[in-house]
């Protein structure tokens, strides 16, 4: 068995290696085997068993992961069981302690769903297989001049080490029945919960959308925002202090006077489906729109995007370095990306999320998948998103999260 | 305890209070034997008791290292964990790169914003909540079964309640609790059909910053659990007998069980009131839902820094471990003290010799008996709030009910819930069958010890329950680190069973020395090998007591978390796991499918302990 998978992988490698200038791959792996093809990647794939580890806080998208699980077991023959994390940071803790203990096969994490902070420290670590990202059929279709997120995340070049997976940017979400006038900059929001107090919530960093909350919000208060995309420095306390002076004077005005946080972006949703706060945000601009397609908001809810512009950006799939099925990953990480795939994804009713494919790199068949999908009544239209921001450099959030931590908690 | 479940479960069906069947020692005295000639047995083996032959026939010295491997077995796992937790709590562990002690992670630990509005936000929730839960048990004892029978009525009714509560997880329990007493939540969802209420008031529960909604939850999933230790217990008094006696010397009924069955009472359940105040002190679930957010309690905390991707930190992890292991004992010695200090200050009152309770006694027992009553209320609201999510199409603020009903949720969960069902079962038949033959081994060597050995043999059992869990659990997860291992299917159930064995003892072990010796004496008077003795007289007759303890063993392997989450290396979905992740997922509908999945694999387990009992009882009373 183990052998199997040894010379499996080798083989892989270095049919990887093969296909294209991979420097990495090619110094580690002799070049034996090089016959390998996707169609020698999908035929060892099948029969394996993919642990998915991704954010399991949203059961629409769970919905979505346990479809397109059947989806590849009938197609490809791979078992994938979606490994539900509360926070991404417990699989890449577990994959960092697997490195240290020295389990190069074997790995309990097969595939990851990941952005940011997490893949910096994967990738900064070595601990991730690839390049493998050239090898997937379905990354043709992907346009990275288009969409420069999907080969960069949060600043940092992905250098084919994770496969987009879907587009990610900002986006606020009222009840219009309860807010007449949103408010579209972090200044107006402060005032509107002034004047309404209790009636929002952000989650409490190190929460995704938590943390996106201070960045955007440092994006808006900061003198100079240009200075967030270089790596912070010294200079990052003068630069942050506005927003914590921001912070201060909106928490006595939050949900519970600040005293408390919702722990995830799900419970701050929930707080405004249960009337216990009107505005909520979101990292999918569909989000609204197919939560009330599933009964879980009212459908008086409508987005909208702050003036100054909000934080976009990507989200991927990442193999470790000590995956127990390579292929069964990759083969799935493709699929994930298929036309097919991607546009059920967009679809407002089930999950709502962008898709990372290029329409001019599609077929006319391919694009037929896209053209009157439910966009949703809360989702909004092309035009009113804006230029997203760029995340800014990943050395920015240990700036903000200890020291939110040691001003706000307890 | 799963005796007195299995009473009031026979009550409840309309039979003989007593389901245990009529061989056992209580009724033994005025019932004839079938096998009747008592000279002829007592011929046949004079002075010698059935379990000490049995022992005999095998060669003493095996029977004693048999036992002592058996008893070795928890307290090395415990062991292990606690070397393992405390070399990296002092720095060393050289896998993460730590190659010499130091007291850098205790320094980093108490840099760590919050970490003293957690452990007050710990303290508190257990605190507050143990004596008011114990204090409930006791007093609804006195309202339900004052003699150890369940009286008819409302206090059967109560009784049945607290059977049901006592049967949920307590992750199930917690997350219905949550929706009851939410600002948005049920409570005030009813309150809002008579009162003008359009927008949730702006009330800090749950997730109080003073842990205080995670104490009501502890009170209510304690109290059962406390009562139906009581109940067991009772039946070892003689309650009725010192009632009636305390009767004749003018005692009043409240006053004599005041002074004379509870403070024996309470001797008796002190191992399970112990065991709850460890529990209240490291429940992850529940104070995951009803506990504060930022910071969370110390058990939670400490989870949380064993799944920082920096490795560092599980350095001030270990220490924070070790920390909640030393709070753990602090709070048992504290608790011992208050023990101590009570009984000192209510000696006067015992003594007394006055017969009648004064009216500040009778004033509190009819509130509590009032608030025995509502919590009872209020956990049963909390149960049923669960299906009746899963069955809600929409059920927005202030809708007294749901758009009810539609099947929608169960097909779209269906296929997800199989594998977590099929871990949370596998694991608990496993996990149990290994408890149940474990404590017959334990239980038939055991008889061949004396007092002493056989009592700190239990103790060490009962270890896992009144030891921090957080502390030994996080040093076995690292020695699986450093020994390059993963969690899995495997260490999850090996970890399991330190938890359910104690449980399928304590269970076993009274109705296993009540069982009538002459039975035995007379199967092996007929020849029978000690062997076929223990499988078909003594398990065969135990029969009811078996299967409720393998319901009970069932029970608790199913509902664990902190095990589950920490040895199954992420590899492992359970229920319970799967319903605590999917707590904060924003679909209360799916978490309440979660939660009565896992409720009702449980009481399933219960019915079918139920079902056997019924059929073993039915040729006795024919």
């Amino acid at each position: 068995m183990t052998g199997t998978r040894n010379w499996s992988r080798r083989s892989l490698m270095a049919g990887g290696a093969a296909a294209a200038s991979l420097p990495l791959l090619a110094r580690a792996m002799p070049a034996s085997a090089r016959q390998l093809n996707w169609q020698g990647i999908a035929a060892n794939a099948r029969g394996q068993v993919v642990h998915f580890n991704g954010w399991g806080g949203d059961q629409r998208i769970n919905d979505y992961v346990a479809w397109a699980a059947g989806e590849i077991m009938a197609r490809a023959g791979i078992e994938v069981r979606h490994v539900k994390l509360a926070d991404t940071a417990e699989a890449v803790s577990r994959i960092v302690a697997e490195m240290a203990a020295g389990r190069k096969t074997g790995g309990s994490v097969d595939l990851i769903w990941v952005n940011g902070e997490n893949f910096a420290a994967l990738k900064s670590r070595n601990l991730l297989f690839g390049p493998f990202v050239h090898l997937m059929p379905n990354f043709q279709k992907v346009d990275p001049e288009e969409k420069p997120t999907t080969i960069l995340d949060f600043t940092i070049p992905t250098d084919g080490y994770e496969a987009p997976w879907g587009m990610a940017q900002l986006v606020f979400f009222h009840d219009s029945a309860r807010v007449q006038e949103p408010p579209r900059s972090m200044a107006a929001l402060k005032s509107w919960a002034e004047a309404n107090p209790g009636r929002f919530a952000y989650p409490a960093p190190p929460d995704f959308l938590g943390t996106t909350f201070l960045k955007q919000a440092l994006y808006e208060t900061t003198a100079d925002p240009m200075r967030l995309l270089r790596p912070a420095g010294a200079d990052a306390m003068m630069a942050t202090a506005p927003l914590w002076a921001f912070l201060d004077s909106l928490h006595p005005v939050l949900w519970r006077r600040g005293a408390s946080f919702p722990k995830t972006s799900s419970e701050m949703r929930q707080l405004v489906a249960d009337g216990e706060t009107d505005i909520y945000f979101a990292f999918n601009p569909g989000d609204a729109s197919s939560a009330i397609a599933q009964g879980l908001l009212p459908d008086t809810m409508r987005a909208f995007v702050p003036n100054a512009g909000s934080i976009g950006n990507s989200h991927f799939l990442a193999i470790p370095f000590n995956s127990s099925a390579y292929e069964g990953a990759m083969v799935f990480a493709d699929f994930l990306l298929s036309p097919e795939a991607q546009a059920r994804k967009e679809n407002a009713e089930l999950w709502g999320d962008p898709t990372v494919l290029s329409m001019a790199r599609l077929s006319a068949e391919e694009r037929k998948l896209f053209e009157n999908l439910p966009r949703g009544i809360a989702t909004p239209a092309p035009g009113e998103l804006g230029k997203p921001l760029p995340e800014p450099h990943a050395s920015w959030i240990p700036a903000l999260e200890p020291e939110w931590l040691k001003r706000y908690s307890g | 305890m799963a005796e007195a479940l299995q009473r009031v479960r026979a009550r409840s069906r309309g039979t003989r209070w007593s389901l245990t069947p009529s061989f056992q020692a209580r009724d033994a005295g005025h019932k004839p034997l079938p096998c009747t000639k008592k000279d002829v047995l007592g011929a046949c083996l004079p002075n010698v008791s059935p379990h000490r032959a049995a022992a005999r026939s095998l060669d003493s010295a095996g029977v004693r290292v048999a036992w002592l491997a058996l008893a070795a077995l928890p307290a090395v796992a415990i062991f292990a964990g606690l070397v393992f937790v405390i070399l990296p709590a002092f720095g060393y562990f050289p896998t993460l790169g730590g190659t010499a002690f130091s007291l850098q992670p205790w320094r980093d630990l108490l840099a760590y914003p919050g970490l003293a509005s957690a452990a007050r936000a710990t303290l508190i929730s257990a605190f507050v909540a143990m004596p008011i839960a114990l204090g409930l048990a006791l007093l609804a004892l006195a309202w339900i079964a004052p003699y150890g029978a369940v009286r008819g009525g409302l206090p059967l009714m109560a009784a049945k309640l607290l059977s049901w509560l006592l049967a949920t997880p307590h992750a199930a329990f917690a997350l219905g609790l949550a929706f009851l007493i939410a600002p948005s939540g049920w409570l005030v969802r009813l309150a809002a059909l008579v009162l003008p209420i359009d927008t949730p008031p702006d009330l800090p529960v749950p997730r109080d910053p003073y842990g205080l909604s995670l104490a009501v939850g502890l009170v209510l999933k304690e109290m059962p659990f406390l009562f139906f230790a009581g109940l067991t217990a009772l039946s070892q008094l003689d309650a009725s007998r010192v009632m009636a006696v305390a009767a004749g010397l003018g005692y009043q009924p409240g006053s004599a069980w005041l002074k004379l069955i509870a403070p024996r009472l309470y001797t008796l359940i002190r191992l399970p009131v112990y065991a709850a105040l460890a529990y209240a002190l490291s429940a992850v679930d529940m104070a995951l839902v009803l506990g504060p957010a930022v910071p969370p309690t110390l058990a939670v905390l400490a989870v949380e820094f064993t799944h920082d991707p920096d490795l560092a930190r599980r350095f001030p992890g270990a220490s924070l471990a070790l920390t909640h292991l030393l709070l753990t004992l602090g709070a048992l010695g504290l608790w011992r003290a208050l023990e101590m200090l009570i009984s000192h200050v209510l000696r006067g009152v015992l003594a007394d010799g006055v017969r009648a309770l004064g009216p500040f006694w009778r004033s509190a027992a009819l509130l509590g008996r009032a608030l025995a009553l509502a919590g009872i209320l209020l956990g049963a609201l909390a149960i049923l709030a669960l299906p009746l999510w899963s069955l809600a199409a929409a059920w927005r603020f202030p809708d007294a009910l749901p758009d009810c009903c539609t099947l929608a949720s169960w097909r779209r969960a269906l296929p997800d819930l199989w594998l977590p069902l099929r871990n949370s079962v596998s694991i608990a038949l496993v996990v149990t069958l290994l408890a149940l033959g474990g404590a017959i081994a334990w239980l038939t060597l055991e008889r061949n010890l004396a007092q002493r050995p056989r009592r700190s043999g239990r103790t060490i059992a009962a270890l896992p329950l009144v030891i921090s869990d957080v502390a030994f659990l996080m040093g076995v997860q690292i020695l699986l680190l450093a020994l390059g291992l993963g969690g899995g299917w495997l260490p999850t159930a090996l970890s399991h069973t330190l938890f359910v064995f104690p449980y399928v003892l304590l269970a076993l072990a009274d109705p296993w020395a009540k069982l009538d010796p002459r039975y035995e004496r007379a199967a092996m008077c007929l020849g029978a090998g000690p062997m076929r003795v223990l499988l078909a007289v003594r398990l065969a007759l135990l029969l009811p007591a078996l299967a409720f303890a393998g319901a009970l063993g069932c029970a608790v392997s199913l509902s664990l978390y902190l095990p589950t989450v920490l040895m199954g290396g992420g590899r492992v979905a359970t229920l319970a796991t799967e319903a605590i992740a999917l707590s904060s997922g924003g679909d209360r509908r799916v978490v309440g499918l979660y939660g009565t999945t896992l409720a009702l694999v449980i009481w399933a387990g219960f019915f079918i302990a139920y079902g056997i009992a019924r059929r073993a009882a039915r040729p006795s009373s024919a």
